[in-house]
């Protein structure tokens, strides 16, 4: 599939390339006109602004690539009165993701589960044009209508790098005088009707992982979509009079646009206002439009969308303009279900003109089918028989059309398969507890590495997920994770509301009372610190729990004991960390608070020393304090030994226990300062 | 007598004489043969001895035009009518000699008797030339008579033709290629001159579908400049083209240079607004007229639109015409496509026209 990408896309922007070269001259007054004027109430609406969005029926016309991302068979139509009783009308169909049951790989190349087709006729009509001769006599009226039939194609291709879709439209059009009279410069024999052929080519592009995209937050990159579109790549022409050839012009049209998530950008701890917008978005598009020389094009258009129901009514009030009708373009949607599978959809667009009279204009667009969204995706990618690859690739899909109910399990799946780099940021879609999660397991990662900033970091984003979840009336939180959430304010160092958080689980552990011990004793709550860790040390006992964190509880025990000057205590607390743990250390389990990770026994044969110093007993003091570079000299702590053991073996020969005494004091700051 | 006052008399005579002969050789050379006399006339003038006093009747010349085309000019006389006479008198008639005189120029020749008329070639122009006549008999004796001279016969040569200054019609709209204005009636404004006459005669020559139609309109008197409206009124119907082709003459019948202009005349219940021709073809070098009612007069600016409201072209025109032309191209210079335009005029909402483009 990657080789298969480069390749055919190759020649596609090859081809595009190429042929972008060959600019027309400029359009006002062009032929083709009618084929650049835009259609449907969204992209009227919108300022016609529709070329990076292009993902409705509308897009045979707009941008082929587009038509794939449309989410049913839809059906839609246009009629307007343009200026002066011009009609302008447009009928179009697209059928996205024709087969999903194809096996034929060059016919599921065209019509499957990644295609979709398109046709579109669009038509132009003035009457009431009144034929004159050259000295004013009126001979009669006669009309002109032009007409444009479309067949429209398009694919995607995704990967972990974003959503690549192209498409190509072939156009038959015609054009006829009707109704004329001969006259002295007009003949009756004359060929007054006209046809010719034209084909548009065009590319969507949504990034995901993409290099240079990468660095902004998968949240607010995936509402992105960039389109480029080029008109009349084989360029039609009117020939009518055989005198003179006018070819339709290449128009290269670019643009983008953005869907905001209205409550991404609304701060989490106004939980109410961001419920209250739920999916609401607000579509933001800006085309421009380029000719060979000057007066380019530049369209801007909004598009907001208020669902009401998950049944799919919803409002869409529009505003766009632009420089080539100088004017403002408003506009109004809704979509209305009438059947389990069926949609409505109305839209009104009024535009202003300085010149002309006001216009107003109303479509109709039928949505019929299976949704092919999320939804679809992930009725697919629970399919038997299909790659890893395959899977993957639809769960990207859903994350496309973020948000959605399946972005969070999508997410949850590509941790499974895809690489942490992109998981990272699939998480920053999903958010919530599963964001959490892995940013709380994302910090302890960093801690056991030393990057003790990152991994503060980390946790205060995790911290930001928890507290929403915490807060919801029903606190959905079970145990394990309130002690991951606890865990990341300790990381944090936010102590405080660690203990808060943690007094919540309902079925104290080993891990709740250890966390609380070490919370407690940042708080230099010792008594609380105490009960915690002997708390812990006892559910080991019950529990036969193995891991670091026994040992870390009495290390956190003796250490609290100590600081609380029950040095007896803390000699028989150490003593047992020694002699039963040192086999079963964890080595790389992270420590709190958050401190360089080391060799949690070797503190301890420090600390049961400087402890006898404390009770006086200086000779077995210094001999405890020596074993602890005798036993474990690479240790941090046996290594600090090293470098004063000479201190140490004057004192001892000196029986200086006034200056031993003060010493102890010192080594004590320093362990607890650090 | 003394020796001084005969010195005196003696250069009086001479200076008298010479200025005399003097005169007579600046007359001499003022007089001048207009054509070699016949060799019998010769004879008949060889034969006569000295000068003759006038006894006879004088002739009369017929009468002479103001202004005689050309730098010719030839008189005439009866000579019937005064062979008639001398035959009463009992007197042959043996010819005639006539004379023009101008700025001091004798010109003079003899003609022979049955002859009715003589032919001055090379007269100048813009001078006023006196012709006179007088005629020679003989008696049956051979006594040869003079007659008077005639009274004078005047005439001016006129070789300068008359000029058509101007022609203007009055409320003319002229575009790129057609031209119209308001009718049936028309006026037509005229200045003219003929530098060494008189305009005599204004002509108007209507050429349409239909036929030619002359007017011609006297100047009573002739001028020598003349700047007159004229009404006329059409022949041709309304919105056919015809032709009108002026000129004038003057008094010695010649014909200025003719001014031509083609046009045709809208009635006075004039559409609000009208394109024409239309479709039009560009490439043919037709250009779009979009006329408007005169009460529209003032309006300058119209802009040309295609069906979905972007802007073509800007038109603009002088306060005076009651039009405005398109010629097909967009505000770049380019031709546009075949297709259908609007016209519409800025700050009249309903007054537009569409427009088709069929090339």
């Amino acid at each position: 599939m990657k080789n298969r990408i480069p390749r055919c896309i190759f020649w596609w922007i090859t081809l595009f390339c190429l042929s972008a070269s060959l600019w027309s001259q400029d359009g006002a007054g062009q032929a083709g006109a009618f084929l650049r004027y835009g259609i449907g109430g969204r992209a009227l609406g919108m300022g016609r602004a529709f070329v990076g969005v292009a993902d409705d029926a509308s897009g045979v016309y707009w941008n082929p690539a587009g038509i794939v991302g449309t989410k049913r068979f839809e059906l839609a139509s246009m009629y307007t009165n343009l200026y002066f009783d011009s009609e302008y009308a447009y009928f179009g169909l697209v059928i996205p993701r024709i087969s999903d049951e194809v096996k034929d790989k060059v016919a599921r190349y065209f019509i499957g589960p990644s295609s979709a087709i398109g046709f579109g006729w669009v038509g132009l009509s003035m009457a009431d044009l009144q034929q004159t001769t050259h000295t004013g006599v009126v001979l009669g009226d006669f009309g002109i209508s032009e007409n444009a039939f479309l067949a429209a194609w398009s694919r995607e291709e995704i990967g972990t790098w974003g959503i690549l879709r192209y498409g190509v439209n072939f156009k038959f059009v015609t054009q006829n005088f009707s109704g004329l009279q001969s006259s002295a410069t007009y003949h009756s024999n004359q060929v007054n009707r006209d046809w010719s052929g034209g084909m548009d080519v065009g590319f969507t592009f949504r990034p995901i992982n993409a290099p240079l995209f990468n660095i902004i937050s998968i949240r607010y990159l995936i509402p992105f979509q960039f389109g480029f579109v080029l008109q009349n790549l084989i360029q039609p022409t009117w020939n009518l009079m055989d005198a003179h050839v006018d070819r339709f012009p290449r128009v290269f049209r670019w643009g983008v646009s953005y869907r905001m998530i209205i409550k991404d950008f609304i701060p989490s701890s106004w939980g109410a206002i961001r419920n209250f917008f739920g999916r609401s978005s607000i579509l933001t598009a800006y085309d421009q439009e380029i000719y060979q020389r000057n007066d380019h094009g530049h369209y801007v258009g909004f598009e907001g969308y208020f669902p009401f129901s998950q049944s799919g009514l919803a409002l869409f009030p529009r505003v766009g303009l632009n420089n080539r009708t100088e004017g403002t373009s408003l506009g109004l949607g809704f979509t209305l279900p009438f059947t389990k599978e069926a949609l409505i959809r109305i839209d009104y667009a009024y535009n202003d003109h300085p010149y002309l009279p006001d216009d107003n204009r109303l479509f109709l667009t039928i949505q019929m089918g299976e949704e092919k969204g999320s939804g679809y995706f992930k009725r697919m990618s629970e399919r038997e028989g299909i790659s890893s690859h395959e899977v993957r690739n639809y769960l990207l899909r859903i994350l496309t059309e973020y948000p959605n109910d399946y972005v969070s399990d999508a997410v949850e799946q590509l941790a499974l398969l895809d690489d942490s780099s992109h998981v990272r940021r699939y998480y920053e879609l999903s958010g919530g507890l599963g964001r959490a999660t892995w940013l709380f397991n994302e910090a302890k990662d960093f801690l056991k590495q030393g990057e003790t900033g990152k991994a503060k970091s980390r946790a205060e984003k995790a911290i930001e997920e928890y507290k929403p979840i915490f807060l919801e009336p029903e606190n959905p939180l079970n145990d394990g994770e309130l002690l991951d959430y606890g865990e990341s304010l300790i990381i944090a160092n936010r102590m405080e509301e660690a203990i808060m958080i943690l007094r919540e689980v309902e079925e104290p552990s080993l891990r709740s009372y250890y966390l609380l011990g070490v919370s407690m004793k940042a708080m230099k709550d010792w008594d609380g610190a105490i009960e915690m860790f002997q708390n812990g040390i006892k559910r080991y006992e019950m529990e036969q729990d193995l891991n670091s964190m026994v040992c870390l509880s009495f290390l956190g025990l003796g250490e609290t004991l100590l600081l609380k000057g029950e040095y007896r205590s803390a000699i028989t607390t150490l003593d047992i960390l020694l002699k039963n743990y040192s086999k079963r250390l964890d080595l790389n389990y992270p420590r709190y608070p958050i401190l360089e990770d080391g060799f949690v026994v070797d503190e301890a044969q420090f600390l049961i020393g400087l402890c006898r110093i404390m009770l006086r007993e200086f000779s077995d003091g210094v001999e405890a304090v020596m074993k602890t570079e005798r036993y474990y000299p690479k240790l941090e702590y046996g290594q600090f030994v090293t470098e004063r053991s000479n201190e140490l073996m004057e004192i001892l020969i000196t029986a200086n226990w006034n200056r031993l005494d003060l010493l102890a004091k010192q080594y004590l700051q320093r362990y607890f300062s650090e | 007598m003394n020796v001084k006052w005969t010195m005196k008399s003696i250069l009086i005579c001479f200076l008298s004489a010479a200025f005399i002969v003097s005169a007579d050789i600046r007359a001499e050379k003022n007089r001048k043969q207009a054509w070699e006399a016949t060799s019998e006339i010769r004879m008949i003038l060889e034969n006569m001895l000295g000068d003759l006093d006038p006894t006879l009747p004088p002739p009369k010349l017929l009468k002479e035009p103001d202004f005689t085309w050309g730098l010719d000019n030839t008189v005439y006389w009866n000579s019937d009518s005064v062979e008639a006479m001398l035959l009463e008198l009992g007197m042959n008639l043996l010819f005639f000699e006539v004379q023009a005189r101008f700025n001091g120029t004798e010109l003079w020749g003899f003609v022979d008797p049955h002859v009715d008329s003589a032919t001055f070639v090379n007269l100048p122009e813009k001078t006023t030339v006196e012709y006179y006549l007088r005629y020679f008999a003989q008696d049956a004796e051979g006594v040869f008579y003079l007659s008077y001279w005639s009274d004078p016969e005047t005439s001016i040569q006129d070789i300068s033709p008359p000029m058509v200054w101007s022609v203007d019609i009055l409320d003319l709209q002229e575009s790129s290629n057609i031209n119209w204005t308001i009718g049936p009636t028309i006026s037509i404004h005229v200045i003219a001159s003929d530098p060494n006459g008189q305009v005599m005669e204004l002509g108007i020559r209507e050429q349409n579908a239909a036929g030619d139609y002359y007017l011609y309109h006297a100047f009573e008197p002739p001028e020598d400049s003349v700047s007159i409206s004229i009404p006329y009124t059409m022949r041709s119907n309304e919105k056919e083209l015809s032709t009108l082709t002026i000129w004038v003459i003057d008094v010695a019948g010649q014909q200025s240079g003719e001014f031509s202009i083609t046009l045709f005349w809208w009635p006075d219940e004039e559409e609000e607004i009208i394109c024409f021709p239309n479709p039009f073809n560009p490439d043919k070098n037709e250009v779009s007229v979009i006329k408007f009612n005169s009460a529209f007069v003032n309006i300058t600016e119209a802009r040309i639109f295609d069906p979905f409201g972007n802007l073509i072209q800007v038109l603009n025109k002088e306060p005076s015409n009651g039009f405005f032309e398109w010629d097909g191209r967009n505000r770049y210079g380019d031709l546009v496509s075949n297709g259908g335009y609007i016209c519409l005029i800025t700050g009249q909402p309903r007054l537009y026209c569409k427009i088709a483009v069929l090339r």
